[in-house]
């Protein structure tokens, strides 16, 4: 059996108060399929987000990482995950530092986990400098932005640009697996279909697992194969999209998909 | 006689650049119009400026004009803010996208219910309670006793839109403007408040500017719609030709990207059924 990527067995989470926001959590990301985590807001699918990020720790349950324990005390561990598993957030405006530049913003990773200096074994500074700024340019051209941009500060950028100099930093390392929370819901129509694509295709030519949280049916459709329905931190469907989508079994799912706004026929 | 005549709207920022040039449109009695586009396009500076709220650095030229279908309609652009004050809320009111900052945080939503319904009904005590029960009613909210009680902070984001629209309806505007009165809400939460825009509406007869980038939603509440872009309307005509056959290549734009995320669905959803 291949082991999962990612993967939470028995997963509890509650903040001090004790409300439980997430109830005995079990799913598996394996590698190559695309899952969308859907539900409304409280349902708990951001919060599965996080904890899959390691940003909280789970009040009870286990997080495996490649079937081992998600310990990020475990300081080889934790590195090799941050470099394995990127996060792109919704709001573009508000994950990237205003005051660096799109070049520094990009090669962060690069730097904080170390990865230039294992490229550039025995290279001196100017040497890590010249590859981090070619693997910044290569990661700018795969999300479709042009090398020049580099030099420039995210202000001088409109929402979709943002969320794509966002993606090429979460790219840049190229990890196993990309966490996206809502990552088009604060953009425009047009401009959402094509940050869309964007993820799809580096999906397929950087062999991306992607974990999505969306509110939007239709954008999971787009992109994952898998879906997990949450309702109240309860996971209440799952399995391939097209089940859950065609033929949902749930009561709350099927409300879910009755209120989907659609285009009139004809 | 027309609720709404917007006579070559332009509104222009102190630096000059317009964020609305030229715009014209109307709406008659009972009519409902959807007003389609994306950020920057100018929906909602034109729905601010219905209203009389653009804020003090934009000025806004051309002709506004807002009856309610049976008196002679009044200008609002240069309108004095008494003025303005009689409009607003008996002749035109509007839903704003964010419930949650469009209500007064620190006023229990029955407080903020009984302004508009004591200033425009003269109503007071328990004539006034009944008003805000029954106000609260008509948005199909459950306990409208225990809302009324309540401050924004301590309901959902679906009954602060009702609350939010029941404040909108209280003096009996002519028209109701919506400005993307649901994007903030859940979507199951979405239908059931696009459901009861549509009744309430109908049942009042009154007319309807509904603004929303998603044409899907749009097409829940009207088939009669303006596409703006960049502060201009770019086409305009029924929702069902557009889809069919959109004519500006920003529209097509538009469409080819709503059209994608449906197939998605539709794809997917055909796929899967059993």
């Amino acid at each position: 059996m291949t082991i999962p990527i990612l993967e939470t067995r028995n997963l509890n989470f509650s903040y001090h108060s004790g409300v439980p926001i997430l109830n005995d959590v079990n799913i598996s990301i394996m590698k190559g399929q695309n899952v969308g985590l859907v539900g409304e807001s409280g349902s708990g699918k951001s919060t599965i987000l996080r904890l899959l990020l390691g940003i909280h720790r789970p009040t009870q349950g286990h997080i495996l990482f490649g079937g081992e324990e998600l310990s990020l005390r475990d300081k080889e561990q934790a590195r090799r995950f941050r470099s394995q598993v990127q996060v792109v957030f919704q709001d573009p405006y508000s994950s990237l530092d205003p005051r660096q530049r799109v070049d520094q913003l990009i090669a962060e990773p690069l730097r904080s986990l170390g990865l230039a200096k294992d490229a550039n074994p025995g290279g001196n500074r100017a040497d890590i400098n010249k590859w981090i700024e070619n693997e910044v340019v290569e990661a700018l051209k795969s999300v479709g932005l042009p090398a020049e941009s580099a030099n420039r500060y995210p202000d001088e950028f409109s929402g979709g640009q943002r969320q794509r100099i966002a993606i090429a930093r979460a790219i840049v390392c190229k990890p196993q697996v990309l966490l996206a929370d809502e990552p088009v819901s604060a953009l425009d129509v047009s401009t959402r279909v094509r940050v869309i694509d964007l993820i799809a295709e580096l999906g397929t030519t950087k062999g991306l697992t992607i974990v999505m949280v969306s509110h939007d049916l239709a954008v999971v459709a787009a992109l994952c194969k898998q879906s997990i329905v949450l309702e109240r931190g309860v996971v209440v469907e799952q399995g391939t999209t097209a089940t859950v989508l065609g033929a949902p079994t749930h009561p709350y799912t099927q409300r879910l998909i009755e209120s989907l706004p659609r285009l009139p026929v004809g | 006689m027309k609720v709404l005549e917007v006579k070559d709207l332009t509104v222009q920022s102190g630096d000059g650049s317009k964020v609305v040039s030229s715009v014209s449109f109307s709406v008659e009695p009972g009519e409902r119009l959807g007003l389609i586009g994306e950020s920057g396009s100018g929906k909602s500076m034109t729905a601010l400026a219905v209203m009389g709220l653009l804020p003090a650095e934009l000025k806004a030229s051309g002709g506004l004009l807002l009856g309610t279908g049976k008196d002679a309609p009044r200008q609002i652009i240069g309108a004095a803010e008494k003025d303005l004050n009689e409009i607003r809320g008996r002749v035109a009111s509007i839903v704003f996208q964010e419930p949650l900052t469009a209500l007064d945080p620190l006023m229990k939503i029955g407080r903020q219910l009984s302004e508009p319904l004591r200033r425009w009904k003269g109503l007071k005590g328990e004539g006034l309670q009944k008003a805000i029960i029954s106000a609260l009613a008509e948005v199909s909210i459950n306990k409208p006793e225990r809302i009324a009680a309540s401050y924004p902070y301590e309901i959902s984001g679906g009954e602060r839109q009702r609350a939010a629209i029941a404040m909108a309806l209280a003096c009996e505007p002519s028209l109701l403007i919506a400005d993307e009165p649901t994007t903030a809400l859940d979507v199951t939460v979405q239908a059931e408040i696009l459901a009861l825009l549509d009744t309430v509406v109908s049942k009042r007869g009154m007319s309807l500017l509904f603004i929303s980038h998603d044409l899907a939603v749009v097409s829940r509440i009207t088939d009669h719609v303006l596409v703006m872009k960049d502060g201009s309307v770019v086409e305009s005509g029924s929702l069902t030709d557009i889809l069919r056959s959109p004519q500006h290549p920003y529209t097509r734009d538009l469409v080819a990207s709503a059209k994608e995320l449906d197939n998605a669905l539709a794809i997917a959803k055909n796929s899967g059924g059993i």
